[in-house]
């Protein structure tokens, strides 16, 4: 019976609570609005972020272990083939890959595309099966001896068919003096579009000519090395001997992924700052104090018998359920947005002025520390903020609030 | 009605929706392992890094390959030229053999 008195208190208290949020539907309805807003960024940023580096980082492991660049003048240059048999005389490395590769600017669609050269008749039967689909105007392209072929990712696939160029582009530099055309023999499938969007996947012998690479020169070179304790030594090994190299280890673009969208960038700080300031100012709204006609409410409950802390459990309630109300919604929105509206609004930021680019159909990412990081932030100092107007006004003489309303 | 009624009712729409969402994700997830062993064999075969989200630059497409100078010899005026750039954080360059100062030389 107890038990049930108390509940049926609480119940009241609670009612009292909704009942007053409603009364100034107005001044609610705009805290919930703002909070909401507040929320939906900061989540939108977070998910936005989580997604594609989850996304970079689950497939970093099948890179090569370590890359290797030319420098010179400060820039990245050719690498020499001369390089390929002492690198690979290192005890420890098991393969060393030359790899041709570069881009292409298409000036008439202000594109840039990503041209890697690779021997396409090593390739699978198994590997068309999963990763191409055949381009319809060249159903037997693979098996063709023509060293002028590429498959292509779907987003300069879409660019191609916009000018009729879906069966044969025309590659062209006015320093050539004619035109290079190579067959599209296939389109990669959907599910790699996030990695080979702007990719040409073009014959090692044709994608030299059109990167102008001349023979016995390579891009940089990919090092496998078998045993990942050996990485990091022959990286050193290599610098040691060859200076003018650079090395980027597998572990280092681990390094860079995690760190990616980390306080320093750019967006994540902007973000936030905004969100915080925000933030602060609905809150130092709060803390400022209670309007006369609360303060008066408070002296009249007073007056009729409440107690402190009734009063007290009262803007509790209050703030609670505002924020608690406007994170869970906050939170819903921004998931809506990212996931199901592809980040529409917010991709343009990552997009930039490219003119190829995926959609964002990401996999969802919700880091349940962020999640908790959020519903504290905005829920406990909300909260505190309710309360101690509402505590200073309550130990207040009732009399003293009625008359003089402060 | 009472009005914590009414809050039950709302917090039993709230839950239907979290719900909707938790569903989602576990799709989503699905589907993004299953294409896992697709994206992995792409990556072998293609042996360059990072998400063609941006293709503005170089020095953005394949940002975790690029050295630290590229962004000033891409546009020497501007520390950052092309908008996407302020979206990620300067990549890992440990393996620099040293930090690289753009001061006069009288003010060293």
């Amino acid at each position: 019976m107890a038990f049930r008195n108390l509940l049926e208190r609480q119940r009241n208290i609670l009612d009292y609570s909704l009942q007053n949020l409603y009364r100034r539907k107005e001044k609610t309805l705009f805290i919930l609005v703002i909070f909401v807003l507040l929320i939906s960024v900061i989540s939108s940023i977070l998910f936005i972020t989580g997604s594609l580096t989850r996304e970079m980082l689950s497939t970093v492991s099948e890179l090569p272990e370590i890359t290797v660049q030319k420098i010179q003048g400060g820039r990245q240059t050719n690498i020499s083939a001369t390089y390929l048999s002492e690198i690979e005389s290192i005890p420890g490395v098991e393969a060393v890959d030359p790899r041709v590769w570069g881009y292409f600017y298409l000036e008439s669609l202000e594109a840039n595309f990503t041209i890697f050269g690779f021997d396409l008749d090593t390739l699978e039967e198994s590997d068309y099966e999963k990763l191409i689909t055949e381009n319809p105007k060249f159903a037997s392209g693979k098996e063709s001896n023509n060293i002028f072929k590429m498959v292509v990712g779907p987003g300069v696939y879409r660019l191609f068919k916009k000018i009729a160029m879906d069966d044969t582009f025309l590659f062209f530099n006015p320093n050539w003096g004619k035109s290079i055309p190579i067959d599209i023999i296939g389109i990669f499938k959907p599910e790699t579009e996030l990695q080979s969007v702007d990719l040409m996947l073009v014959q090692t012998e044709a994608a030299r000519k059109i990167l102008e690479l001349p023979t016995g020169q390579y891009t940089d070179l990919a090092v496998y090395v078998s045993n990942p304790e050996e990485i990091e030594n022959i990286a050193r090994k290599i610098k040691l001997h060859y200076p003018e190299l650079r090395t980027i280890t597998q572990s280092q673009i681990q390094s860079t992924y995690s760190s990616v969208f980390g306080w320093r960038s750019g967006l994540v700080l902007s973000g936030l700052l905004v969100v915080i300031a925000a933030y602060l100012v609905l809150i130092w709204d709060r803390a400022g104090g209670l309007s006369q006609e609360e303060r008066k409410e408070i002296g009249i409950l007073k007056a009729i018998g409440w107690d402190t802390d009734m009063i007290l459990s009262v803007k509790f309630i209050e703030g609670l359920i505002l924020s608690l109300m406007s994170t869970i919604l906050g939170i819903l929105l921004s998931y809506i947005h990212i996931y199901w509206f592809d980040a529409v609004g917010l991709r343009e930021v990552f997009i930039g002025w490219s003119t190829v680019y995926p959609s964002f159909k990401l996999v969802p990412h919700i880091d349940l520390k962020y999640i908790m990081l959020i519903l504290t932030i905005a829920v406990v100092p909300y909260c505190a903020v309710s309360i101690v107007p509402a505590w200073k006004a309550a130990i207040t003489d009732p009399d003293k609030i009625i008359r003089n309303g402060n | 009605m009472r009005y914590s009624t009414k809050l039950l009712m709302m917090v039993m729409v709230f839950s239907v929706g979290i719900s909707v969402i938790l569903i989602d994700v576990m799709l989503r997830t699905e589907q993004f392992n299953t294409s896992g062993a697709l994206k992995h064999r792409f990556q072998q075969i293609v042996s360059i890094p990072d998400l063609g989200i941006t293709t503005a630059a170089r020095y953005l497409r394949h940002y975790s390959l690029s050295d630290s100078t590229t962004p000033f010899q891409d546009y020497p005026v501007s520390r950052e030229h092309f908008p996407a750039g302020f979206v990620y954080a300067p990549p890992d360059y440990s393996n620099l053999s040293g930090r690289i100062s753009l001061n006069p030389l009288s003010k060293r």
